[in-house]
């Protein structure tokens, strides 16, 4: 009986393994049948985040997105089509996978830090966007060099750097055009927020504590999200303080978040205002007495989160939140729409908007 | 009585001590003068206390100290008994696969719920005890209950729910649930709350009275099997109330602490060099010895640095030299 | 009618299809010593593995006093009977004093410990086997011989009726061996302990009748008893030869007016195969 039970166990634990690798082998097998060869002459060049000459076969037409971000950035750039190879983070995203359905079915060479090369040649790509981690490690640029396989580092720390990673993803596709249209409308954002926080007053600013994912995951100081959030005219008190690094994370106890008591929290994960809301830890903060604790939109991404592309939206949200008198009461639903019409080229019902406002259940829960 | 009774009254006392110590200290300045009134707090119903003072002592202060005090006893009572159940001074807490099989069941209930939903604790607890059962099932595979087959089984479980954890993980979306599986491994009472003492304390209570009562039967069962048997006692229904006894703690520190290793290793013979090898006062001494080491090691934790290094690191960094310095201090004691 | 310690009906012993020993009954007296002396293998330590209780018999049965021994829950078992292991594997350095004890397990519950009077009881077994002055002494740092010694006071802690001893004296030098027989030789006489022991050496046997021990000796080979009775009558040249197939020689020695002793000296091994002297 105990045996048979165990037995049963295992070969239900192999099969679902086996059963994964299959069907993903399966993919790849009719994609690269319907693909018909191409004729490499043309190349062009470009320059990567690591500084690096890449050269690059044009028109790419298979594009393997190694990490979420760069897959993001592809569908902005209208190439979400040729998208062959992805993270398993990827799948996740409602709006994403809605837009591009076949992303559901596409093979994962991708973990973190390394690659399944096997697989990714398996899926033939004509580039491949690697994020910083994956790059250094030398054993899988070792192999995409001598398989040659063109790889290009995409990585950033501040807003100007993720623009130039559009400009740079741009180029690579051959999307010079619709990167530039990207990085005016993320240009006119900060600039036209900036000028209108620039002039608000030290003791009306409101301060705000940013937690990521986990409630007390949040900012340090030379951040990315510290750098958009500054644009919002927010006093970001998290970036003031010593941090626990874990990772490339950063947390902060419950003790600092009383020390700083903000006027308002945000938070960019499902669940974790009501969290935050309903826990007696919490409840003698300033901003959890007065019920000023919100959920940040999460559309394509989680708005303003490290990897998101949808930054100059974190931005109009935020500073409209923080500073209505200011900012006269944008009307965000129609910004979101038109954003999604403009660079994903969805038109999104009244129902999805102020579900990707209200930033509930916009990623899948794994249950294959 | 080779130790004075003040060793004894000192040893049971510093967990109290430290535990009211641990109150003030933290990030967050509280005068010395309002410390009274906040004791008095939950008991007076005062209002002049400044509420934010109260939430912390004893919302966020004192389900951490006294989490980290129980996680501490537990391990190191679970530790002691099996070191003595298996004869073999090398063993610890985290035989029979309990730490990996409840790292496990929290891991998989992270990735199919969310990350701190009491389905956590309870697939810990659950996982745990299944880790058991299947290293006691391989241990008696023959028809006696040799200490090698369990250890081996144990062993044999542990690297079983050990890739089970990495497939997990492999699993898990990274920019979700992986930080709060890793961090969970990892094992911090950062967040120790109301919640965690209600569902971590009882089966880490249960787990130590249990084996606090059977501390003279341990003597006994660490005689072997054999000699247990002709001096009266039944082994291996003893064993088995002491190992699901030592399950029961292990597993409940592992669901609110996360894995720390160590601790059930180390504190027991730590215990040994001070009182000797009599499990009459070495489990109760390695109780509270258990519990003051993770205090200590959890206010370190929480004032080294602006942020925290997990707890499972620190207590190797602090326990590895502090147990050298033992060593040579007794000069391996009554090794 | 003496009153019977322990008595072992019609004992057969298999292990799967091998038998190990068949149709064995004995009786041990109050009081006695009952020696099993046989050559390796012949089944001595699975005879009293199944008086133990550790193992169970195949077929007859054990009577402890008028009880069946598988009627014997643990506890009562080890109120009746103690036992002294061949080796004792010292993992831990407990005290002498907590490892002697350990024989008043039978009367804690499982969460009890051992009360005041039972701590008297262990003290006072340790004053026994005479080595009270070691009771703190931590039993791995003592020698070979005084952990018997310890192993004997542990048993006799227990207050048993009959102790079994499996060749107690088998790691022991020369003058540790005669400690531990002298001691059990002065446990049967002034406590009226009985004793089941095992043992490689027929001198045991001479060495408790020399001393006016009752004592009863079996020859134990090819899984049956093959001699039994009182050592003097059991242990000749020609039972010697039938058991161990070898030449041997019996010594008598007169120490003094009262005492003579009695040794068999092994001589020589038959070189030819000789079946004739085995049944």
């Amino acid at each position: 009986m105990k045996i048979n039970l165990k037995i049963s166990m295992a070969v239900l634990i192999l099969s679902l393994v086996l059963l994964q690798g299959c069907s993903s082998k399966d993919q790849v097998k009719t994609e690269a049948s319907t693909q018909t060869q191409e004729d490499e002459t043309n190349t062009i060049t470009v320059v990567d985040c690591f500084d690096r000459k890449v050269e690059i076969p044009s028109p790419v037409e298979r594009i393997a997105c190694g990490y979420a971000y760069t897959g993001h950035v592809a569908a902005i750039l209208g190439r979400g089509d040729d998208i062959v190879a992805v993270v398993d983070g990827l799948k996740r995203d409602k709006v994403l996978t809605q837009m591009y359905p076949h992303i559901k079915d596409l093979p994962v060479p991708f973990s973190t830090g390394t690659i399944n090369i096997e697989e990714l040649l398996a899926c033939d790509p004509d580039v491949v966007f690697l994020k910083t981690d994956t790059a250094l490690n030398k054993s899988v640029t070792e192999k995409l060099d001598s398989l040659h396989i063109p790889y290009v580092v995409i990585d950033y720390f501040t807003m100007e750097e993720q623009l130039e990673t559009i400009s740079i993803m741009g180029m690579v596709l051959g999307e010079g055009e619709r990167a530039q249209k990207y990085i005016d409308y993320y240009n006119n954002v900060i600039d036209s927020t900036r000028k209108i926080t620039s002039s608000i007053p030290e003791k009306e600013r409101v301060s705000v504590y940013h937690s990521v994912n986990e409630a007390v995951r949040t900012d340090s100081e030379g951040s990315f999200q510290d750098d958009w959030i500054k644009v919002t005219g927010a006093i970001n008190v998290s970036t003031s303080d010593e941090l626990e690094i874990s990772g490339d994370k950063t947390y902060a106890t419950l003790e600092q978040i009383y020390l700083w008591d903000p006027d308002i929290i945000i938070a960019n994960e499902s669940g974790v205002p009501e969290y935050i809301l309903s826990n007696d830890q919490w409840a003698s903060l300033r901003a959890v007495k007065n019920r000023q604790v919100y959920q940040i939109p999460n559309g394509i991404s989680r708005w303003g989160h490290p990897g998101s592309i949808e930054t100059p939206l974190a931005i109009l949200w935020t500073s409209n939140l923080l500073y209505p008198q200011h900012f006269g009461h944008i009307d965000m639903k129609k910004i979101t729409q038109d954003y999604y019409q403009d660079f994903f080229n969805i038109e999104l019902s009244s129902d999805e908007v102020t579900q990707i406002l209200n930033g509930k259940d916009m990623r899948e829960l794994r249950t294959n | 009585m080779k130790k004075s009774k003040f060793t004894y009254i000192l040893i049971f006392m510093s967990p109290f001590v430290l535990i009211f110590l641990t109150l003030f200290n933290g990030r967050y300045p509280i005068p010395l003068k309002d410390i009274p009134r906040i004791l008095a707090y939950p008991f007076s119903r005062s209002t002049l206390i400044n509420d934010t003072y109260s939430t912390i002592i004893w919302n966020i202060r004192m389900p951490r100290a006294m989490l980290s005090a129980l996680a501490g006893a537990s391990l190191a009572v679970s530790g002691a008994a099996f070191q003595g159940l298996f004869h073999n001074p090398l063993v610890n807490s985290g035989m029979l696969g309990v730490s990996s099989g409840s790292g496990f069941g929290a891991a998989l209930a992270i990735l199919l719920f969310a990350r701190s939903s009491p389905f956590v604790y309870i697939f810990a607890l659950i996982f745990g005890g299944i880790a058991v059962f299947l290293s006691y099932t391989i241990g008696r595979i023959y028809n006696t209950t040799p200490t090698i087959m369990l250890v081996l089984g144990g062993t044999v479980v542990s690297s079983i729910f050990s890739a089970l954890i990495s497939l997990v993980k492999y699993m898990a979306d990274p920019l979700n649930e992986l930080p709060a599986i890793t961090f969970w491994l990892m094992g911090s009472f950062a967040s120790a709350n109301a919640q965690d003492i209600l569902i971590g304390a009882p089966p880490m209570i249960l787990g130590i009275a249990g084996l606090i009562l059977m501390r003279w039967r341990i003597n006994v069962l660490s005689m072997g099997d054999r000699e247990a048997h002709t001096l009266g006692i039944s082994s291996s229904l003893n064993k088995l109330a002491a190992i699901i006894f030592a399950t029961l703690s292990t597993a409940g520190a592992v669901c609110v602490s996360g894995n720390i290793g160590w601790v059930g290793l180390i504190i027991p013979h730590v215990g040994r060099m001070i009182v000797g090898n009599d499990n009459n006062s070495l489990i109760p001494v390695s109780c509270a010895l258990g519990a003051s080491f993770l205090i200590i090691i959890d206010n370190i934790s929480r004032t080294l640095t602006g942020g925290e290094i997990p707890i499972g690191i620190l207590t190797s960094l602090v326990g590895g030299p502090f147990f050298i310095y033992l060593l040579k201090k007794t000069k391996g004691g009554s090794w | 009618m003496d009153k019977c310690t322990v008595q072992v009906n019609n004992a057969s012993f298999c292990y799967g299809s091998k038998k190990v020993f068949n149709n064995i009954s004995f009786k041990i007296k109050k009081g006695e010593v009952f020696c099993v002396l046989g050559p390796n293998g012949c089944g001595k330590t699975t005879l009293l593995d199944c008086v133990l209780g550790i193992l169970k018999l195949s077929e007859g049965n054990v009577l402890i006093g008028d009880t069946d021994l598988r009627d014997l829950r643990e506890n009562k078992l080890a109120e009746k009977m103690a036992y002294v292991p061949q080796t004792h594997e010292r993992s831990f350095p407990y005290k002498v004093k907590e490892i002697v004890l350990m024989g008043r397990a039978h009367k804690t519950s499982i969460f009890t410990s051992p009360s005041e009077e039972d701590k008297k009881i262990a003290m006072d077994a340790l004053e026994k086997v005479g080595i009270s002055e070691l009771a703190d002494v931590p039993y791995t740092q003592i020698s070979g011989g005084q952990c018997q010694l310890v192993m004997i006071a542990r048993a006799l802690a227990q207050q048993p009726e009959i102790i079994v001893m499996d060749e107690p004296t088998s790691h022991l030098d020369f003058k540790n061996e005669l400690v531990v027989l002298e001691t059990v030789a002065d446990l049967v006489k002034k406590h009226n302990i009985s004793i089941l022991m095992a043992t490689h050496f027929p001198n045991h046997a001479y060495y408790f009748e020399t001393n006016h021990v009752p004592t009863t000796l079996v020859l134990m080979n090819n899984g049956i008893f093959e001699e039994t009775g009182r050592p003097y009558g059991v242990l000749n040249e020609q039972n010697i030869l039938n058991t161990y197939n070898i030449n041997s020689k019996v010594l008598n020695f007169r120490l003094d007016e009262s005492t003579s002793i009695r040794q068999v000296v092994p001589i020589s091994l038959i070189k030819e195969k000789n079946q004739g002297g085995r049944k």
